[in-house]
């Protein structure tokens, strides 16, 4: 992990940070809905903000993979706890802002 | 222990002589050797240049881009090769069947390809992010063959892999054969895999300095080292009464299984290590010396390996070794490591099957020190006993004994 800083903030932040859906970036979640579709060799079509894991059968093991290449995409590094937590695409996207954000801070 | 017959009833092959078995035997039978230039690495910073490896495979003609994402090429080709075994057995599993039908695989080293290809980034800071793929660790596990052949068809029963270097393959078929041979499971799936041919295994093969600069000449004058081969090679092994019952085509029998440890040193061979498990290989089929007809030796083509073997051939055949006649098909499809064993097992059932025995290629003439009835053109074998060895660094030995299947 780089500089051996290994951040314990979550990928996805319960309660407040909700409210952030409302202003998700569009650029973000795209890019989010593609790196999924391409790991998961799906149709980017299948791909919405509103699909679940298991609608779109990501499994563990692919979810570690797209976490993979969500850092890369991002050039962040996502928490093993909080990763777990996500079950979803609009969780995801919402969890990749923040840690950008917090990158950009 | 019941002690029941075991037989051969599918066979799967993947190497440089061809994509499956009917090509490996039309060029294993005919003595046509696949060693060539290594064309999939660059290789000019290395003192040796051939390899045997396997041409034209496209892993997406067997597997969906998501199947191979935790395959390593050494697994793939696993999997390819069991399928070809699995087709020719057409095994009729009944689901009680396949939880009990074993996987016994052996490989050298495992996902070398995943593994050489991440930690060279990373040690190289070509990875400016210091990280690996997620799937490094299952694609360099040496059990992946195993597990995927198990999952790709369901098969719960014992399921494992060996790992003793050169001779993996050998203990693993081995192993199965004593699984089914002494009731644990009617049926087994056993053999080898590796694909040895990585950047870093190449610059540590050349280190050792056994590996030729021209090509593979087992037990010839002149000869310089082995030859690097990748594949892999798979058994469908069932009791006979079971082949029998469903009508199965039997292509030959296993009959005994021998192993031994040098105890000695970790490159150089020793004589009472092979001639060892030579002779409890023959012991445990219950056969003396005068029985066997061929040989599939281990047959490296180092300066090392040829005479030992040759002189571990002599002391447990004695006046007896004038009747055999040997092979080394290393000459053929090079030395596939955790994969040597089962590509020759392929080659020796072939052999008692057809009656036809595959040459030994590349001999340049006699070296008194490897003075054995060598194959050096096809011929005929009316063979019924033969053995297949395989004398791995370490010292760790182990010999198949294959019998011609009469009912």
């Amino acid at each position: 992990m780089g500089n051996g800083e290994f951040k314990r903030r979550g990928l996805v932040r319960s309660g407040p940070n909700f409210a952030m859906l409302e202003c998700m970036s569009d650029d973000i979640l795209q890019r989010v809905i593609k790196v999924v579709a391409e790991a998961q060799k799906l149709p980017i079509e299948k791909v919405t903000v509103d699909s679940t894991f298991e609608e779109l059968a990501i499994d563990s093991l692919d979810g570690i993979q797209l976490l993979f290449h969500l850092e890369t995409e991002f050039d962040i590094n996502i928490p093993d706890e909080s990763a777990r937590q996500v079950r979803g695409i609009k969780e995801l996207a919402e969890g990749v802002e923040n840690l950008v954000a917090q990158k950009n801070a | 222990m019941s002690r029941r017959r075991v037989v051969v009833t599918g066979l799967g092959c993947i190497s440089a002589l061809g994509p499956n078995v009917d090509a490996f035997w039309q060029r294993a039978r005919a003595g046509e050797s696949a060693i060539g230039p290594i064309r999939n690495l660059d290789m000019s910073d290395v003192r040796f240049q051939n390899g045997a490896e396997i041409s034209g495979f496209v892993p997406t003609d067997h597997f969906d881009e998501k199947q191979l994402i935790p395959l390593d090429r050494f697994a793939q080709l696993a999997v390819v090769a069991a399928r070809q075994a699995v087709r020719q057995a057409a095994p009729e599993w009944s689901d009680a069947e396949r939880q009990q039908t074993a996987v016994v695989t052996g490989s050298c080293y495992g996902g070398k390809t995943s593994e050489d290809e991440g930690f060279r980034d990373i040690y190289s800071g070509l990875n400016k992010r210091g990280r690996v793929h997620p799937m490094t660790i299952p694609r360099l596990m040496a059990n992946a063959g195993s597990s995927w052949i198990a999952m790709e068809y369901g098969l719960q029963g014992p399921a494992y892999t060996v790992s003793t270097a050169c001779s993996s393959a050998n203990h693993a078929i081995g192993q199965a054969y004593w699984l089914v041979r002494n009731g644990m499971c009617d049926v087994a799936l056993t053999g080898g895999c590796e694909a040895p041919f990585t950047p870093g295994s190449m610059k540590a093969w050349e280190a050792l300095r056994v590996v030729s600069g021209d090509t593979c000449r087992p037990f010839s004058k002149d000869r310089k080292g082995l030859i690097l081969g990748e594949g892999a090679a798979m058994l469908m092994l069932e009791t006979e009464e079971r082949a029998k019952a469903r009508g199965a085509r039997i292509l030959g029998e296993i009959a005994g299984f021998g192993m031994s440890a040098d105890a000695h040193h970790v490159t150089q061979p020793s004589v009472d290590g092979p001639a060892l498990a030579i002779e409890r290989a023959l012991a445990d089929g219950g056969v003396d010396g005068a029985a066997i007809g061929h040989i599939n030796a281990h047959g490296t083509g180092t300066p090392a390996n040829d005479p030992v073997e040759t002189a571990a051939i002599r002391r447990v055949l004695g006046a007896q070794v004038d009747k055999v006649r040997v092979t080394s098909t290393k000459s053929l499809h090079g030395h596939a490591l955790g994969a040597a064993g089962a590509i020759e097992a392929v080659a020796t059932v072939l052999t008692l099957q057809r009656g036809e025995a595959p040459p030994t290629a590349n001999y340049l003439g006699l070296d008194p020190e490897c003075d054995l009835p060598l194959i050096l053109s096809p011929e005929a074998c009316d063979a019924e006993y033969a053995l297949s060895h395989s004398f791995a660094f370490g010292g760790l030995n182990a010999v198949v004994l294959f019998r011609a299947y009469r009912a």
